[in-house]
């Protein structure tokens, strides 16, 4: 039973891992986008 | 999921001439992606817990094993929805990788790119789960058999795709670079499926085929074969999901380092 509880463990705890490195990755994305937004609204002449 | 529709609008908005391969193709192919994401992540999320129920409970235990070694089996279910992903991520950046090479599209390596990623995670998932399940079996949790080897060599070898396309600054270069490189890699796939048969190994051979030397036989059951069934279509469901996801965003942050490229030039 340990080992079957083992492999659950760390299967999950793999695929959450990723999927948390990418959604902190797409904030990081998204934030990125305002700053450049920001930046592009900044260099249009208006 | 808006920030693809965001990514266009800076590009339109403030560069337009900024825009290069993807700004066409970008909003109307985005919509479609965006509810197939969500179709497949629905569907990953509905498949998962059905396959770790069938893991767990439906299926039957297996004859002539007790105490660890019975409940161990069933890690069997896990590490062969882990093989099915992986074996389906990495055809898919073989596919990709091909598309890209006669058609130049970017998208067709971002693509490939998202593909190895989550075959590798796929690939780590047989490893460590194959790992576990052989101390009760083999009372080793590793030996070097030629299943294991090859295994370990195809997950290294996906790896260093990933750290070597990252060590190439030129974006096409990368991508031709790239491509030609998960091509050869695709030959570690069937070298390692076919390494059970061709070499002495302890490993057992499931489909197809019966291996002499393996340490405890396999035959397969009806709810063993159902099982088996339900995990492949889960586990496939889930590589798609993320697979397309991390695709979308590797899409992103083409464009946002081409917007930054043009804004700073």
């Amino acid at each position: 039973m340990t080992y079957l509880a083992a492999a659950m463990i760390v299967l999950w705890l793999l695929v959450t891992v990723y999927v948390v490195y990418i959604s902190l990755r797409q904030r990081k994305l998204e934030h990125e986008l305002v700053t450049l937004e920001e930046n592009v609204n900044r260099s249009t002449p208006s | 999921m808006s920030t693809s529709t965001d990514a266009t609008h800076v590009v339109a908005s403030g560069h337009a001439e900024v825009a290069t391969e993807p700004l066409r193709t970008t909003p109307r192919s985005g919509r479609g992606l965006v509810t197939l994401q969500l179709v497949l992540s629905v569907a990953a999320v509905i498949a998962m817990p059905v396959a770790m129920w069938a893991a767990l409970i439906y299926a039957g235990d297996a004859v002539n094993l007790a105490g660890d070694e019975m409940y161990a089996q069933r890690i069997f279910y896990m590490h062969m929805g882990c093989n099915f992903g992986t074996l389906l991520a990495f055809s898919v950046s073989l596919i990709s990788s091909g598309c890209y090479l006669f058609t130049r599209r970017l998208d067709w390596d971002r693509l490939a790119n998202a593909s190895v990623e989550i075959g590798l995670l796929m690939g780590v998932g047989i490893i460590v789960t194959g790992a576990i399940w052989a101390k009760p079996t083999w009372n080793t949790y590793w030996t070097w058999d030629p299943r294991l080897t090859t295994s370990t060599i195809t997950v290294l070898i996906y790896f260093a795709y990933l750290l070597f396309r990252n060590g190439i600054d030129n974006r096409q270069t990368r991508a031709r670079f790239a491509s030609i490189y998960a091509l050869v890699a695709f030959l570690t796939l069937p070298l390692t499926y076919y390494s059970a048969r061709w070499f002495r190994s302890i490993h057992p051979v499931v489909f197809n085929g019966n291996n002499p030397e393996a340490e405890g036989s396999f035959g397969v059951g009806p709810t063993m074969a159902t099982t088996i069934m339900i995990a492949a279509i889960a586990f496939s469901l889930l590589t798609c999901a993320i697979m397309l996801y991390r695709f979308r965003q590797l899409r992103v942050e083409d464009r946002i380092e081409e917007v930054r490229e043009e804004l700073y030039a």
